[in-house]
């Protein structure tokens, strides 16, 4: 008989969606975590050590521990996503031996990188005694290093571990700091910070290991990944240059920034300012966090699963819209409670800088840019979303524009004067939310769409 | 005859078949390029995968001009999977044709929407950004569309088998459409069968404006969905969640209701439909052949090869009946002949008639279980003596010897071992399937006036069967007078000159796709699959 009907039972055989759907959405909230927690330590630092040494060393160390944070962020962004992408993988794979060998190679990529930029900035270009620039440099190592465990121990998810090693950390930092300045001045604060830093990453990769230990030796299978996901590596490194591009800035271009020692450059004017607003960001993230691990993310899970277990286009479609209310409601919450905050201290800013011995133009800043973290928490939402929705190019776009107008619109306010001080951040981060607000609409209402539509013929 | 040498006369278009699958069609097919030397053919296969044509079974004679390939199951080129940027016109014109093609009310408004369809993608093919099958998975309308029909006719089906189901469905079709200007220019178009290749047809011969003709064999749209039925990989039985026997039926649906279509589509682009006997042109009707363009030409045979045999079997029989008379099967022995309602209709027979023996001929290699239960059954019943498995022979040579030619078939079409044991002179008993009817009874009144050649048979019914060879043979003469009407019959209606002769007028002169044939095979027969015809699943709902 003439046909071919029985041939279609080879193409037949059983589909499903291709990979790439598991969740890891909330690796990439430790990109924010961080900068919280250096904020938070400088604050703490600044309180504890302000008797312990002079004003000109103080303000040495901060500047240099300053410059740390800001290079070590922007260089290890690009691998904190791509790290966050690879242990998801790993952990979706059921290929948990991989994970600590990768750990191990993730480590001492970072350390070569930031051992080569700490050596050739703080030696070559920062005139100190010998301990305090390798002390500095050796920092600058560990704190990377830190942020790349980090991101494994958000996979390990024992939250109250973190919090552990962070407290035991900070508080040999602060201890050893405070102990050391008495006999070697400013070089001893920073080997003090040192050691802490150490003893920090040392328990977190001990709170790693009990999870993922295996005697395997590094790996760097990662490394695939910055070609495989470029868009995730360029969002991680636009992001941080984007959250630190307005401070240099301000050093180099504003008639209060000074040159503290060498290629160190600092304008506390907009400094400390700056980072007071941004530990106003905890409240609305935690918050956030919290309605999207309850209720937007089991939803989005859910219409996952129904897609893959084959639900109806009815039921798709109705925990869709449930995901987006969710979501919604998530992020009114978080504006509400955001805006709150936000707007007590806007109003009592002026009494609150005037305690800590702050004038009238930090004041200015401190509440514009009070605001700009208000926005800020809001744009890191949005691109957390985007994350969840692998909308990469998404994010790499409104993390662009958030750096792009950040950079022209600080570099406009110090043409200006002082008035327009801290008005390019704020300014970035609602163009940058708006930005990833309006591509996270359109990716939730075509998900379906991309869902499916996506799926490639032939696997 | 032919003043341009580029074009051919007629372009067949084969599905799965010759060159490159043997079989009763590909022979067929074969026998008409050869003995049609002055007529000009283009061959247009359609196949599965490249693989399939490794070896061609056949070769094509000197008036074959060309033969394309195209394989339905390949993969796509990667131009096929990027969608094209269509202008906004055609685009709005396309989706516009494709909803109106789904969501139709009716067969005929369906029908209509697919040539518009047809019409928008060539316009877009000529206005250089041919649409892609990237298209239809990509494009925002395309999306909006499939949700449309989910929700009309799946709206409680697990949505991604449907979404599978859907692209799977079209992959197929999407290739032989797309491979609509490749299809060669000739005169007329003629394909052996529908599905695929129907669609195909009908869509080259409206392109040129030539006259579409069908040959079906068997019925094409009654085997897919036997087959389809059947089939246990449409639907994947893992859901937890939802009832399987109700996903089952809505994907197999799809499958079938393609299958209609290609079958609907093909008919209607047809000016003449043939089938191999009279029975077929009902189930053709079944399934949206227009009456009046329907025709019977059964397969031939040359009787004048089997003279030997005939005077042979005269002269045995005309001495009377020997001492042993030879029931022969000529077969393949596997379960769709029914080997084992033989062999307990053997029991009876020889019970009755002690000279009676069978000689089972044909491969037993194909199902060697059955080919073993078969024997094992002999045994049981003591019958090692009286039924022989004698392997394959070479049948005109044993036809002379055999007394009686038996069919137990579950299921034929128009089987040729009918027509050479006509051409032999030896009678038939068949079972009441396919052609068989027509065969030992006549079609026509001049044909049923020639007598039987035989006797017919309840299918699986060993009493019956035995009942029948019994009255067959009950004298030499009677098998002389049966084996008589038999020979005449081949000579007069099966004769293979005069079967190739009708294909050589429609090759030659197109005035058939002018008229019906005013042969209208409706009989109370067709009345009553017409009006089956309202309980059937509307195509593509």
């Amino acid at each position: 008989m003439a046909g071919i009907g029985f041939q279609l039972t080879k193409l037949m055989q059983k589909r499903t969606l291709a990979g790439g759907l598991h969740a890891y959405g909330f690796a990439a909230l430790i990109g924010s975590g961080p900068w919280v927690l250096s904020m938070v330590t400088l604050a703490g630092l600044g309180l504890v050590l302000q008797r312990a040494g002079t004003a000109g060393e103080l303000d040495l160390f901060f500047v240099a521990v300053t410059h740390i944070f800001a290079f070590s962020l922007v260089s290890t962004g690009p691998l904190q996503l791509l790290l966050s992408r690879y242990t998801a993988d790993c952990v979706f794979a059921k290929q948990d031996e991989k994970i600590f060998p990768s750990l191990l190679g993730a480590l001492a990529f970072t350390f070569a990188v930031n051992a080569a930029i700490g050596l050739v900035f703080f030696v070559g270009f920062v005139p100190a005694a010998p301990l305090f620039q390798l002390a500095a440099a050796g920092v600058l190592m560990v704190v990377s290093a830190i942020w790349i465990a980090a991101i494994y121990v958000t996979a390990v998810k024992d939250y109250t571990a973190v919090v552990r090693c962070f407290a035991i950390g900070y508080a040999v930092s602060l201890g050893a700091a405070w102990v050391l300045t008495q006999w070697f001045g400013v070089a001893g604060t920073m080997t003090g910070f040192l050691i802490g830093q150490v003893v920090l990453l040392l328990t977190m990769i001990g709170v790693i290991y009990r999870e993922y230990g295996t005697a395997a030796p590094p790996s760097f299978a990662y490394f695939g990944y910055f070609k495989k996901h470029a868009d995730l590596a360029l969002c991680g490194l636009v992001y941080n240059l984007g959250i630190w591009i307005d401070k240099p800035l301000h050093w180099w271009l504003s008639p209060h920034g000074y040159q503290v020692s060498g290629a160190l450059w600092a304008s506390p004017l907009y400094d400390q300012a700056v980072f007071l607003s941004f530990l106003s960001v905890a409240p609305g993230m935690a918050v956030f966090l919290l309605t999207l691990e309850t209720t937007f993310a089991g939803r989005y899970a859910e219409f996952f699963r129904l897609v893959v277990e084959k639900g109806t286009l009815r039921e798709i479609l109705r925990t869709k819209a449930e995901m987006v209310d969710a979501l919604r409601d998530g992020i009114m919450r978080l504006l509400k409670f955001q805006g709150a905050v936000t707007l007590a201290l806007v109003l009592s800013a002026e009494r609150l800088l005037s305690a800590l011995g702050l004038g009238a133009v930090q004041t200015l800043v401190f509440q514009v840019t009070l605001i700009g973290v208000c926005l800020l928490v809001l744009f890191l939402a949005l691109l957390t979303v985007l994350f969840y929705l692998n909308r990469l190019r998404a994010a790499l776009i409104s993390c662009a524009v958030f750096a792009a107008v950040n950079f022209l619109l600080t570099v406009a306010g110090l043409l200006a004067d002082e008035r327009w001080y801290g008005l390019g951040f704020t300014t970035a981060a609602a163009t940058g939310a708006v930005t990833a607000g309006v591509l996270a609409n359109r990716a939730l209402q075509r998900l379906e769409y991309e869902t499916f539509t996506s799926q490639p013929i032939y696997p | 005859m032919n003043p341009d040498a580029k074009i051919a006369d007629v372009c067949l278009i084969l599905e799965g078949t010759y060159p490159y699958v043997q079989g009763g069609v590909s022979s067929w097919v074969h026998q008409i390029l050869t003995e049609l030397p002055d007529v000009t053919f283009a061959l247009f296969f359609l196949g599965s995968t490249s693989d399939q044509v490794a070896k061609k079974r056949y070769t094509p004679p000197a008036n074959v001009i060309s033969l394309t390939e195209i394989f339905l199951f390949e993969q796509l080129p990667a131009a096929e999977l990027a969608p094209n940027p269509l202008p906004a016109a055609q685009r709005t014109a396309i989706y516009a044709a494709l909803k109106s093609f789904y969501l139709a009310p009716d067969d005929t408004a369906r029908m209509a929407a697919f040539w518009s369809v047809i019409d928008c993608l060539d316009a877009a093919t000529a206005a250089g950004t041919p649409v892609t099958f990237g298209n239809l998975c990509r494009d925002e309308e395309a999306w909006a569309l499939l949700l449309e029909v989910c929700q009309q006719v799946a709206p409680d089906e697990s949505f991604i088998d449907f979404f599978w189901a859907v692209r799977f469905v079209h992959l197929p079709v999407w290739i032989a459409l797309s491979s609509r200007q490749s299809v060669p220019p000739a005169r007329m178009y003629h394909s052996v069968s529908t599905g695929y290749a129907g669609l195909l047809g009908a869509v080259a011969a409206r392109r040129r404006r030539a006259p579409y003709l069908i040959t079906e064999h068997g019925i094409y749209t009654k085997e897919r969905i036997a087959e389809i039925s059947q089939a246990t990989w449409i639907y994947d039985p893992q859901s937890r969640y939802f009832d399987v026997g109700e996903g089952m039926g809505a994907f197999k649906q799809l499958w079938i209701n393609l299958f209609m279509f290609l079958g609907e589509v093909s008919y209607s682009g047809a000016q003449r439909i043939v089938s191999l006997f009279e029975g077929n042109t009902y189930l053709q009707i079944e399934f949206g052949a227009e009456a009046r363009r329907l025709e019977v030409i059964p397969n031939g045979i040359d009787p004048t090869k089997f003279d030997a045999a005939f005077r042979a079997r005269t002269a045995r029989l005309s001495a009377g009946l020997g001492a042993e008379i030879v029931i022969g099967f000529i077969g393949r022995v596997v379960p769709i002949k029914d080997v084992k309602t033989l062999i307990r209709a053997a029991r009876t027979i020889v019970g009755r008639e002690p000279r009676a023996i069978f000689h089972i001929i044909g491969p037993t290699e194909e199902d060697p279980d059955y080919f073993e239960e078969c024997k094992q059954m002999v045994t049981l019943m003591g019958l090692e003596k009286k039924v022989l498995f004698l392997g394959p022979k070479n049948v005109r040579e044993i036809l002379s010897g055999l007394d009686v030619c038996l069919l137990t078939s579950i299921s034929e079409g128009l089987p040729l071992i009918i027509l050479e044991a006509y051409a032999a002179g030896v009678p038939c008993v068949a079972t009441d399937v396919g052609a068989c009817r027509e065969m030992i009874f006549g079609r026509t009144p001049e044909d049923k006036a020639i007598g039987r050649a035989g006797l017919l048979t309840k299918i699986c019914s060993p009493l019956d069967t035995a009942d029948a060879v019994l009255r067959v043979i009950s004298s030499a003469e009677n098998l002389l007078t049966m084996g008589q009407a038999g020979r005449i019959r081949a000579e007069r209606h099966y004769r293979q000159t005069e079967i190739m002769g009708k294909y050589h007028a429609f090759y030659t002169d197109h005035s058939w796709s002018q008229s019906g044939t005013g042969i209208l095979p409706v009989s109370s027969a067709s009345d009553s699959s017409l009006s089956a015809l309202s309980s059937q699943p509307p195509s593509l709902r």
